[in-house]
């Protein structure tokens, strides 16, 4: 296995992009990620597109031939789908980052999408639903903001986690994309509005969901033998990890805790010779605020039930102890699904290159956290400055 | 499924384990015939949400009740819940199974 680097990034902004299809805005994520890298396009020798709910909301399948085909990829290579709910994107990035660790490619492009706005809420919510069992679960009517509340229900009564910690996160994430171009909401939320927000699954309020949103990421990758010479800030991938979780809730030992997050974090740390207090900025998969919570648990930056605390602690923030979600995050940047895996990638590269416009001071290392459905897939990526 | 009042599970006579079914074979130990078996009925609320934003086809049906119930027998269900009176749900609640339909199972509390 060699070493494999990140020379290219692109991205849309995420949020509302009214009269923008799914194939425009992946191309033009792709295209920025192409003349970033610098390489000519024919250089590519793979493409994986990650992408969930194309063929429920859209009618619209077989998206990673068509993005190819509108961007002017070569007709020789393949051009793979790959699908995981919410963690699609991150599961496209890691197919790349395997092909070329094992030799079989140099230059392989990597991008998630997803079109949602143009489908009502209901459609959203029943197209999100179906990565639950719809066998057991799914027939009930729960949602994921539903599952997410179960979750959030029995971390409070295990753990004394309050509402208003959860509340925070979402201040946080606001706060924190104020200044991200690319983020969907960019002002300023408080508490009281947080609290006050419409109730989507008690206990989670409008404001602790993330919304939903159009976009689009993308990179490309290299060997990092020779990343220096495309990039003058590759940045080095010490770990790519995917694992899997429980299908249903119930089936869980403990839903306050995902166990496809533990052990993608776990064997990142192992891989990558590191642990989490050498992480300096995160960007975790905060679909909802307690989401966050159990997230920066399960990663191993604080004790299981003590998520919550810290974020009113301040070691979430900026300049606290370890900065989680400086993007805003899905519930303030967005969460188009099948993009937010190389969203989250794209955020923590500008963080390595110095370049981001909500700087961590200094970030050499980062790590990003994409969650698919129950927790039934997760990937970890631990990235790094190269040196 | 047996009569829509009896709550079944599924057992492993080979490793013991209960399952919610429908279970093809046993995750804990690969034994491919699973026994049926009828339960109590009764159970906690092990967690519980209240659904406000539904998909399509539940949107007439909102506000409702999601629980997980864990059964007497340790093993927990995703359900619906019918209240029985206002008070509000609390974790630790006893239920009772009182039918299975196209949702699923459905507990009264």
């Amino acid at each position: 296995m060699r070493g494999v680097s990140i020379i290219g990034i692109g991205t849309t902004p995420f949020g509302i992009l009214e009269g923008k299809s799914l194939k425009e805005i992946a191309t033009f994520a792709c295209n920025e990620a192409i003349k970033d890298a610098g390489i000519e396009k024919n250089a590519i020798e793979a493409f994986y597109l990650g992408n969930f709910i194309s063929g429920i909301l859209l009618g619209q399948e077989t998206i990673a031939p068509l993005v190819a085909n509108s961007l002017g990829l070569p007709k020789d290579i393949p051009c793979t789908k790959v699908e995981g709910a919410c963690c699609s994107g991150a599961i496209a990035f890691r197919h790349g980052y395997l092909l070329i660790a094992s030799g079989l490619a140099n230059f392989v492009l990597v991008a998630g999408v997803e079109k949602m706005s143009s489908s009502t809420t209901e459609k959203n919510t029943e197209g999100i639903a179906s990565a639950l069992d719809q066998e057991t679960e799914g027939r009930t009517g729960l949602t994921f903001p539903g599952f997410f509340a179960l979750i959030a229900r029995r971390h409070m009564y295990q753990y004394g986690t309050k509402i208003q910690h959860l509340g925070l996160v979402s201040v946080k994430n606001h706060t924190n994309s104020i200044s991200n171009p690319r983020a969907r909401f960019r002002n300023k939320t408080t508490l009281e509005e947080v609290m006050a927000s419409r109730m989507v699954a008690d206990p989670l309020k409008v404001f602790d969901c993330c919304p939903i949103s159009d976009g689009a990421a993308a990179a490309i990758l290299c060997p990092s033998e020779i990343a220096h010479q495309f990039h003058k800030k590759p940045i080095d991938i010490l770990a790519s990890v995917q694992t899997t979780g429980d299908s249903t809730t119930y089936e869980m030992d403990d839903p306050t805790t995902l166990i496809a997050s533990v052990s993608a974090a776990q064997k990142a740390f192992e891989i990558s010779h590191l642990s989490p207090q050498d992480i300096d900025v995160v960007e975790l998969h905060d679909c909802f605020t307690i989401a966050e919570v159990v997230d920066s648990e399960d990663l191993g930056f604080f004790a299981k039930g003590k998520g919550g605390f810290a974020v009113e602690e301040g070691l979430t923030h900026i300049g606290g102890k370890i900065p989680i979600n400086p993007s805003g995050g899905l519930i303030s940047k967005g969460h188009p699904i099948g993009a937010t895996g190389i969203g989250q990638v794209f955020e923590v590269v500008k963080q390595l290159r110095g370049e981001h416009e909500n700087q961590v001071k200094n970030a050499e290392v980062g790590l990003t956290h994409n969650l698919g459905a129950t927790g039934q897939v997760c990937t970890v990526n631990i990235l790094k400055k190269k040196d | 499924m047996s009569n829509e009042h009896q709550m079944i599970i599924l057992h492993c006579e080979v490793c013991g384990t209960f399952h919610i079914p429908p279970k093809y074979l046993c995750t804990k130990c690969g034994h491919e015939s699973l026994k049926e078996l009828t339960t109590s009925g009764t159970g906690r609320i092990y967690t519980f949400t209240t659904i406000y934003a539904a998909p399509e086809s539940f949107k007439d049906q909102v506000p409702y009740d999601i629980a997980i119930v864990e059964l007497d027998e340790g093993i927990k269900v995703t359900a619906r819940i019918k209240k029985m009176d206002e008070a509000p749900i609390k974790i630790d609640d006893p239920v009772r199974f009182f039918k299975k339909d196209e949702i699923g199972y459905w507990f009264k509390k």
